[in-house]
């Protein structure tokens, strides 16, 4: 072989990679309507001013679903992203936090306990699609993909998880490949677009509502082993990183024994000295001023009108107990007072809708 | 190890880097290691018959080979002393002697073939005829032995081999390692072609030298190979399993269809793999012969035969069709046939029963089942059918005044050979030889063309986009056929193109396979199906 035609081929090698790298970030985690805000909420992350979040909300969509951060914004001045995904495992908050603080020098940590209830717990390739695919290439990624599929194989050798599957979270085209000729291609995947009001989730359910007979619920079970695990998997992550952590339960209206659950997860931190905030007190969801015939769409999703006051309500909390600075006026921070612009129409708009919604209903 | 699995990139990437590193003279040794650990990959167990069958084959054809140098140097030796009849008695009872080695090397091989594959079917077939015609039970017990994998195609290369060492064709190897190479060639063991030994082994065993423009073609063949099987024939497999599979749901031109539809996937699949078989042993500066010639643009049956798994017909040809139709039973009765039928008949009557008896093998070769016998039947029948009816043929086309080699009679016979080849896929492909008769009575007896536009074919598992991409793939195909067919080599022409273009070819083959081949989490991709001979 000539030194040209050595040249030729890895330059050919190299080329044949650009390209099929190129389609493997287009074809990965089909983005019809639903997951391309996923991917437009971990895109602002890459995007965003750097060094400009206070913190940040990790776990599955009944956290991005409550959170709007704008809300928290308005009211005091706090830049705090909801950094979930639906179904998000909760082994892979790690690393989302790992992956946020090499763009923004985080100082706490909200996580929402939804995500580690009994039926959250297991998880599988495309719940770990919707976290991986969206996290840049680096060491980080590849650690997520092995700590989640480790997880699986760990807690749920009976699942079958074969090398395929692991190589397509490495290479989503290998999962995603057959969406061209299965017509599951979305406008999405060619054109992410980008989100306007720092990850509020702004779909269409957004605007229905339902009533929820919301209460609460002292009962506590006891927390399993894998459940212990995944807390103090997130705790080490938090304090080897110097974060501070809080723990959330948001309110809803799941069954009794998912309740007791996460009681027993909030008494587990709680123990070891976290602050919390859970829903399921009685006094903390009276003040909250969250209303269940009024501030859902299911039966543990919130609509605009409840995700505002539970916002307003947990983001007070958040500037009790944290020292967090008011950032209102800095120029650093004028996406958050576009998006808050931009989130107050929205809110209006949702109102509206739930109004209407609330006459037809008699509520 | 599948030629399609991550693992087998791996091995092939070791033992490309293990070959050229190696020096020269010791490069086969790298070839023989791997090959034996891509057997054991395979079963350890199985490596056994493998080892067998090298051991006789070799041992055999060694000692025949001396036989040979024996006989010819006690021949010059004794020239003068030797009268034409003592000459005549030695060489007898050479014969003799060598004869004992062949059949031996034969029996042993075909037998264990014969045993590993058929006892199943044979038991079975004896089970079945005593409850039909005795209404008895089962009398021998349901046994199905594992198959060694490439068992029939080393087999036939090593049976071809003592034969032609006994025919005096070619000396016997000397290297029983090298040898060993010969039968377990990594890439062909999987699915041949059926080599023969003078036109391999001394590729094999001479090293190699690392030529950048061969190991690009034959990385190209490898590409061309991969599409072939991914993006069409394990699509097209879905169609004609969901038609073979639920054939009473069915009925007339679908069944045609199916029967299209799994000829055209076996043609993707098979020379597909051997494709991709042939690149890798390109790679390895090691040319291995052509095994499919375009098939479809076959004008008769018997060509089409000749262009379709060529090394199995040429071994069938040269080890089976011509030792029994010369033979001394089939000259016994040519004479009575000739008796019985007239000279110019019965002339041709043996002829006839010699390819007649070929196909009815090649057909049992491909399976242990009834529907093969019924698929060697099928073929057989029809090609010494139209043997026999040639003289009758020519008449009709010269009364018509037709031309037989003008473009539309030569078009009219392509069609004819395509329609008897999808007939014959009824039985291939079908589930029972019950099955290929009646989806053969459906399709010549419902008329239903509405299916072709009633969206009969789009609940076959294919969606639109599917079917798009198989069309293109048969225009791709077609193209490349024709442009074959007329002498062009579309690798080398390729290969004069513009760099740009060059490498939009290569790269866009590679995006159509990634993007469009059928592979990953929810597919299981088939095994080339004729990794199971």
């Amino acid at each position: 072989m000539t030194k040209k035609q050595g040249i030729r081929a890895v330059l050919f090698v190299f080329v044949t990679l650009a390209v099929l790298l190129g389609i493997n970030s287009r074809m990965g985690f089909p983005k019809d309507g639903q997951a391309v805000r996923i991917t437009r909420r971990f895109e602002e992350m890459y995007r965003d001013e750097k060094n400009t979040w206070d913190g940040i909300i990790v776990g599955t969509s009944e956290a991005d679903r409550a959170w709007s951060a704008p809300a928290a914004w308005e009211e005091y001045g706090m830049a705090v992203y909801p950094m979930s995904s639906d179904g998000n495992p909760f082994i892979l908050n790690s690393n989302i936090i790992e992956e946020v603080l090499k763009y923004q020098d985080l100082s706490f940590v909200v996580v929402e306990l939804h995500g580690a209830r009994l039926e959250s717990l297991s998880t599988n390739d495309i719940k770990i699609h919707r976290v991986t695919d969206h996290l840049k290439w680096s060491a980080n990624r590849s650690d997520a993909i092995e700590r989640a599929v480790g997880y699986v194989e760990e807690w749920y050798p009976e699942q079958d998880f074969p090398f395929v599957l692991k190589a397509g979270l490495y290479f989503p085209i290998i999962k995603y490949h057959s969406r061209l000729t299965q017509g599951e291609i979305y406008e999405g995947d060619l054109n992410h677009g980008k989100t306007t009001m720092k990850g509020v989730y702004d779909a269409r359910q957004y605007y229905m509502t339902r009533k929820l007979p919301l209460k609460p619920y002292e009962e506590t079970a006891e927390l399993l082993d894998q459940q212990k695990a995944l807390l103090d998997d997130l705790i080490f992550c938090a304090e080897k990183n110097g974060l501070k952590l809080v723990f959330v339960k948001n309110p809803s209206d799941v069954p009794e024994a998912e309740q007791a659950s996460m009681n027993a997860m909030v008494k587990y931190v709680e123990e070891k000295g976290y602050p919390t905030l859970n829903f399921n007190d009685a006094d903390i969801l009276k003040a909250s001023g969250v209303d269940g015939s009024t501030d859902f769409y299911d039966d543990e999703h919130m609509n605009a009108k409840g995700s505002r006051v539970y916002t307003q309500y947990l983001a007070g909390y958040l500037k009790e107990i944290l020292d967090i600075e008011d950032h209102r006026g800095d120029e650093r921070y004028q996406s958050w007072d576009d998006a808050a612009e931009t989130y107050d129409a929205f809110y209006e708009g949702a109102l509206v809708k739930i109004e209407k919604w609330k006459k037809k209903h008699g509520v | 190890m599948s030629l399609l699995s991550g693992k087998f990139v791996l091995f092939f990437l070791c033992v490309f880097a293990a070959y050229f590193l190696m020096p020269r003279k010791s490069r086969w040794v790298v070839l023989l290691i791997g090959s034996y650990v891509f057997y054991l990959f395979s079963s350890v167990r199985m490596t056994a018959y493998l080892l067998l069958t090298t051991f006789t084959t070799f041992f055999s054809a060694k000692r025949i080979g001396a036989l040979n140098k024996e006989t010819s140097e006690y021949l010059t030796v004794h020239k003068a002393e030797l009268d034409r009849e003592t000459k005549k008695q030695y060489k007898a009872g050479q014969m003799k002697r060598k004869r004992r080695y062949l059949l031996f090397a034969v029996l042993w091989n075909i037998g264990t073939l014969c045993v590993l594959k058929y006892t199943g079917f044979v038991f079975d077939t004896i089970n079945r005829t005593l409850h039909f015609v005795a209404d008895m039970e089962a009398v021998l017990p349901s046994v199905r032995f594992m198959l060694p994998l490439g068992i029939s195609f080393y087999t036939f290369q090593t049976v071809g081999y003592v034969i032609d060492v006994y025919r005096g064709k070619y000396e016997p190897d000397t290297s029983l390692p090298k040898y060993m190479l010969f039968v377990s060639f990594f890439p062909q063991i999987i699915q041949g072609p059926i080599s023969r030994y003078n036109q391999l082994a001394h590729q094999l065993y001479e090293g190699h030298e690392f030529d950048y423009t061969r190991i690009t073609m034959g990385l190209q063949l490898v590409l061309w190979g991969l599409i072939k099987k991914l993006v069409l024939a394990d699509r097209l497999i879905k169609v004609s399993n969901m038609i073979f599979q639920n054939y009473t749901d069915y009925a007339g031109l679908t069944m045609f269809i199916g029967g299209t539809v799994y000829g055209v996937y076996m043609y993707a699949d098979f020379s597909g793999g051997i494709d991709m078989i042939r690149g890798i042993a390109q790679v390895f500066g090691i040319e291995m012969m052509q095994n499919f010639e375009r098939p479809y643009f076959a004008t008769s049956l018997s060509e089409f035969w000749r262009r379709w798994h060529i090394s199995l017909g040429e071994w069938m040809r040269d080890y089976v069709f011509y030792p029994v139709s010369l033979s001394k039973a089939f000259g016994r009765l040519g004479k009575k046939t000739k008796k019985w039928f007239g000279t110019k008949t019965g002339k041709v009557i043996p002829t006839y029963l010699a390819t007649f008896i070929t196909f009815m093998l090649v057909g049992i070769w491909q399976g242990t089942e009834l529907k093969y016998v019924g698929y060697g039947f099928w073929n057989a029948s029809i090609i010494a059918g139209s043997l026999l009816l040639k003289p009758v043929f020519t008449k009709t086309l010269d009364f018509l005044h037709i031309k037989a080699d003008s473009f539309y009679w030569k078009a009219f016979g392509m069609l004819r050979t395509f329609f008897l080849c999808s007939l014959g896929r009824f039985f291939s492909g079908g589930l029972s030889l019950k099955s290929a008769l009646v989806m053969m009575k459906s399709f010549f007896t419902v008329w239903n063309p509405q299916v072709l536009t009633d969206g009969t074919f789009l609940n076959m598992g294919l969606t639109r986009r599917d079917w798009l991409v198989v069309l293109i793939m048969l225009i791709i195909m077609l193209i490349v056929g024709i442009l074959q067919e007329r002498g062009i080599r579309i690798r080398s022409s390729i290969a004069g193109m513009p760099l740009p273009m060059r490498w939009f070819i290569y790269i866009g083959a590679i995006v159509f396979v990634v993007l469009l081949g059928q592979y990953g989490p929810g597919f299981v991709s088939a095994d080339f199906v004729y990794q199971q001979f």
